[in-house]
């Protein structure tokens, strides 16, 4: 009759270990792992292998092995030859309009900001209000703000 | 020698266990932590994070292991050469054997010196011994002492690895 292996030496001070690290260096392990993946379902998703991304690219497949194994410090330019080998985007930069989604009354106008909530400008750096295509179903015109 | 076989990780996607060779004092991941802690922590960090990835999202997919032989290496967090003062560094390798989706067993390992294997004065017996452990679980699997089912290595009941 078979038995389950030993389950009594379990690590309890794994997260610990991790928790020790400089953040940027997890935060660049989650990263390169999520670029990673994401290329190997892009690949899946065509029907490629690694071996065919390689021909893509004029490298070595041992190379794009390197790469797909994780934890690689991909450059720009590699992440840029592979968007366009595979017509499509891997790294996404969010929209860095200044427009807000707030109401806020200007010169005794209300008007409604949308956009990105990561890069606010704050009211004193507001040079130039443009109106915008405002969204279908507002009621209100949608004005962007330009620094 | 005898190997005993203990769980050490468990995680939604992997369940990761080592081995505790007889007449020593730990277990060879264990082993492999206290020293890498030690010469390197960050990179101990990075390699820690890639497994909890694995074993959390990712699922031991091949493509996370490099086939080394029989057995297999986790990648290292990062190569480092500075070839003209005559120094080398390939990065922490740690050694291990992926049996399934589900099941990794990790080993041990060092910071390797050599471009192979076979000449790092560090690496090389940790390599050896992932290749011995290796064929004797391939056998016991072939002849049913072991089987894998889920995250669970079974073995049968008088059944002992010897290396």
């Amino acid at each position: 009759m078979k038995k389950p292996a030993d389950q009594t030496a379990l690590f309890q001070d794994f997260e610990e270990i991790i928790g020790s690290a400089k953040k940027e260096s997890i935060h660049f392990v989650d990263k390169t792992m999520d670029i990673s993946h994401y290329i190997l379902t892009l690949l899946e998703k065509k029907g490629l292998k690694q071996k065919d991304l390689a021909r893509l690219l004029n490298k070595k497949e041992a190379e794009i092995s390197k790469w797909m194994g994780g934890l690689h410090n991909f450059t720009l330019r590699t992440i840029s030859a592979i968007e366009v080998a595979l017509n499509e985007q891997i790294v996404l930069i969010p929209n860095t309009t200044h427009i807000y989604s707030n109401v806020n009354m200007v010169n005794n106008k209300s008007v409604v900001f949308f956009g990105s909530k990561h890069a606010p400008l704050p009211k004193n750096e507001w040079t130039t209000i443009r109106k915008v295509t405002a969204k279908k179903d507002s009621t209100v015109p949608a004005y962007a703000l330009v620094s | 020698m005898i190997a005993t076989l203990s769980k050490v990780l468990q995680f939604d996607k992997v369940a990761y266990y080592t081995f505790h060779l007889e007449g020593r004092a730990k277990n060879e991941f264990r082993d492999f932590i206290d020293r890498a802690k030690i010469s390197d922590n960050n990179q101990l960090a990075e390699l820690s994070r890639f497994i909890q990835n694995i074993g959390q999202k990712y699922g031991a997919e091949e493509a996370h292991f490099k086939k080394e032989d029989n057995a297999d290496r986790l990648p290292p967090p990062y190569y480092h050469h500075i070839s003209t003062k005559g120094l080398k560094d390939y990065g922490l390798r740690l050694y291990c054997i992926r049996l399934t989706t589900k099941i990794v067993i990790l080993l041990n390992g060092d910071h390797k010196k050599a471009q192979k294997v076979q000449d790092c004065p560090n690496c090389k017996k940790h390599f050896m011994m992932a290749k011995k452990i290796a064929k004797v679980i391939d056998t016991a699997i072939r002849d049913k002492n072991i089987e894998l089912v889920g995250f669970d290595i079974l073995l049968e009941d008088d059944f002992e690895i010897e290396l």
